[in-house]
């Protein structure tokens, strides 16, 4: 066989197998997977524990709910965060395993300020501008929260005030003669998917 | 003329074993990797990766096309391959070129084979804890499942999960018998929570809405969301909207039965479980900069454990699996560990072994060639 004869069949075969293989890389739609998960809770917070929930962003164990005391005060913490106990006026640090997100629960005299001035106040930390209308509406719209406990008080969600950086989630709660914050700041992402937990905390105060 | 011979002296072919090929195959790839090592100071390591090294092509200046990494390995291999069966001399004289040339190839094969086969993921845990999972950085899945307590503190779900979400792409599912059809999936969206419609779809937080936002150059900062649509035989449409920061999934009925449904990172199955036994990190003194952290883990696989310590640059090596100490959670009670299962990472080792061996042994080929030489002059 000379050059030139086998010259055409062999081209023909390069051009199929070049295909082939350029076929074998384009993108198909996956199919489904099933795969069975196993994952185990720390012991010590699992005798205290409850139902595991699933954490974003690894593959990990959670930290299972669990009971949580500043002073008087009496709380559940979420699957996924951790307390950190008290520390000067904080009657609690909460930690966001995940996300690193803090939250804090604050007990202040009487009645801290009033609502209003401690939004304007939150705002201008956000440094978020908002119109005296504006800041009605938030103020009115904010919607009731209320514990196990019988705390009745209002939650604050900044995360719909800004595109994007930080945002915070406040919860206040009218107590008899004092104030108590339950308040969390971080980027708003993070606050989006910790707000369930958020305020499955705010929920479960007591005394 | 064999057959073999013949093709050999097609121009074609000739001009692809060409030692000119390797030697501007060669140059291209010194100056890929060392674009490549600067672009990633600015743009990160997925960045650098996906447009150099990973691409046929990638344009200099947003216009003017040159040759990615995965182009110029495939043409140096085509070469390679073709200059070592067609053009190298089979005598016992060339035996080190011959080695050294397979050690090359062998190269080309292990990236072939990390790139089609290695999957990167990590697993994050806190003392006690342990899993038999790992999470992807980049891809996301749609998981469905079922769980139940295997004891007090384990809970064993049982996972049907779809990945490569596209809007328009459909499912069909047997357990549980529904259709997941994707309504919308942003790769990177924000959520918003507001008054919500009648016609709002289902979702766990409260989030009524997602707004598209540009990708971040690094893929793992994404944070992607959809709507789904679900359909099951007798049972009215759900739609449910899902979001990749949320924390909690959401409670699904399909027919009589009760499943969780959330958006989350890509799963892989480990071969055995992993526990955490002990996480040690220590800082530099009078600062918060870490020193040095390690972590005591039990691979557990049946009825076998053992006890492993891994920390920087002592990895766990298992099959085709490596852990290596990566991080550590941000409350600083928990570790993380990169995983990375390669089935071909013997590969480079061996390639460089052969390699080095193929030139020693023509370094001595040639001396003993070369004294015989001068015996024959003198």
């Amino acid at each position: 066989m000379t050059a030139s004869s086998g010259s055409p069949a062999l081209t023909r075969r390069l051009c199929v197998a070049t295909f082939c293989l350029l076929a074998a890389g384009c993108s198909r739609q996956e199919e489904p997977r099933r795969y069975t998960e196993i994952e185990g809770s720390p012991p010590a917070a699992a005798r205290e524990g409850s139902a595991v929930a699933p954490r974003q962003g690894s593959a990990a164990v959670q930290r299972p709910e669990s009971s949580g005391q500043g002073g008087d005060l009496h709380w559940q913490t979420p699957a996924g965060w951790t307390s950190r106990g008290a520390s000067g006026m904080r009657l609690a640090t909460l930690t966001a395993a995940d996300s690193g997100a803090e939250c804090t629960i604050v007990r202040l005299g009487a009645g801290a300020g009033g609502a209003r001035a401690n939004v304007i106040r939150w705002l201008g930390q956000l440094k978020i501008d908002l119109a005296e209308a504006d800041l009605d509406t938030f103020l009115n719209d904010a919607p009731p929260i209320k514990s196990t406990g019988g705390f009745v008080g209002s939650l604050y969600d900044f995360t719909g005030l800004t595109e994007q950086g930080d945002a915070m989630l406040v919860a206040m709660f009218e107590l008899e003669g004092a104030t108590l914050f339950v308040k969390m700041l971080n980027a708003r992402d993070v606050l989006v998917g910790e707000r369930t937990r958020f305020t499955s905390l705010c929920e479960s105060l007591r005394f | 003329m064999s057959r073999l011979e013949s093709f050999a002296k097609l121009k074609l072919v000739r001009a692809i074993t060409s030692l000119r090929v390797t030697v501007v195959c060669l140059a291209c790839l010194m100056v890929i990797v060392f674009w490549g090592t600067i672009y990633q100071t600015d743009y990160g390591l997925y960045a650098s990766q996906q447009r150099f090294f990973y691409s046929w092509y990638f344009l200099a200046g947003g216009f003017i096309p040159l040759p990615g990494a995965r182009l110029v390995m495939w043409v140096f291999s085509i070469s390679l391959l073709g200059a070592t069966i067609l053009k190298l001399k089979y005598r016992w004289s060339n035996i080190g070129i011959l080695m050294t040339h397979v050690g090359v190839l062998s190269f080309f094969l292990a990236a072939f084979i990390t790139f089609h086969s290695s999957q990167h993921s990590s697993v994050r845990l806190f003392e006690g804890g342990h899993a038999n999972v790992s999470s992807d950085y980049n891809e996301w899945e749609l998981s469905i499942w079922q769980e139940h307590s295997l004891d007090a503190s384990t809970v064993q779900r049982d996972v049907v999960a779809v990945a490569g979400l596209k809007e328009g792409r459909s499912w069909r599912l047997s357990d549980p018998n529904c259709t997941v059809d994707v309504e919308t999936y942003y790769d990177h969206c924000r959520a918003d929570m507001g008054p919500r419609s009648a016609d709002a779809p289902r979702n766990a937080a409260g989030i009524t809405r997602l707004t598209k936002q540009k990708r971040h150059t690094s893929p793992e900062e994404d944070v992607p969301g959809g709507i789904f649509r679900i359909l099951s035989p007798g049972g009215d449409p759900q739609r449910v909207l899902l979001y990749a920061a949320e924390q909690v999934p959401l409670t699904l009925e399909i027919g009589d039965e009760t499943y969780f449904m959330a958006l989350r990172r890509k799963r892989y199955e480990l071969p055995f479980s992993l526990k955490l036994l002990d996480f040690e990190r220590k800082v530099h003194s009078g600062t918060a900069i870490p020193k040095s952290f390690k972590s005591r883990v039990e691979v557990r696989h049946a009825d076998a454990t053992r006890e492993v310590v891994i920390w920087m640059n002592h990895p766990l090596r298992y099959a085709d699996f490596t852990f290596f100490q990566s991080s550590f959670t941000p409350d600083e009670q928990g570790s993380i560990f990169a995983v990375v299962e390669n089935p071909g990472r013997w590969l480079p080792y061996i390639a460089s072994s052969t390699t080095c061996l193929g030139l020693i042994v023509h370094f001595v080929v040639m001396l003993v060639q070369s004294r015989r030489r001068q015996a024959r002059m003198a």
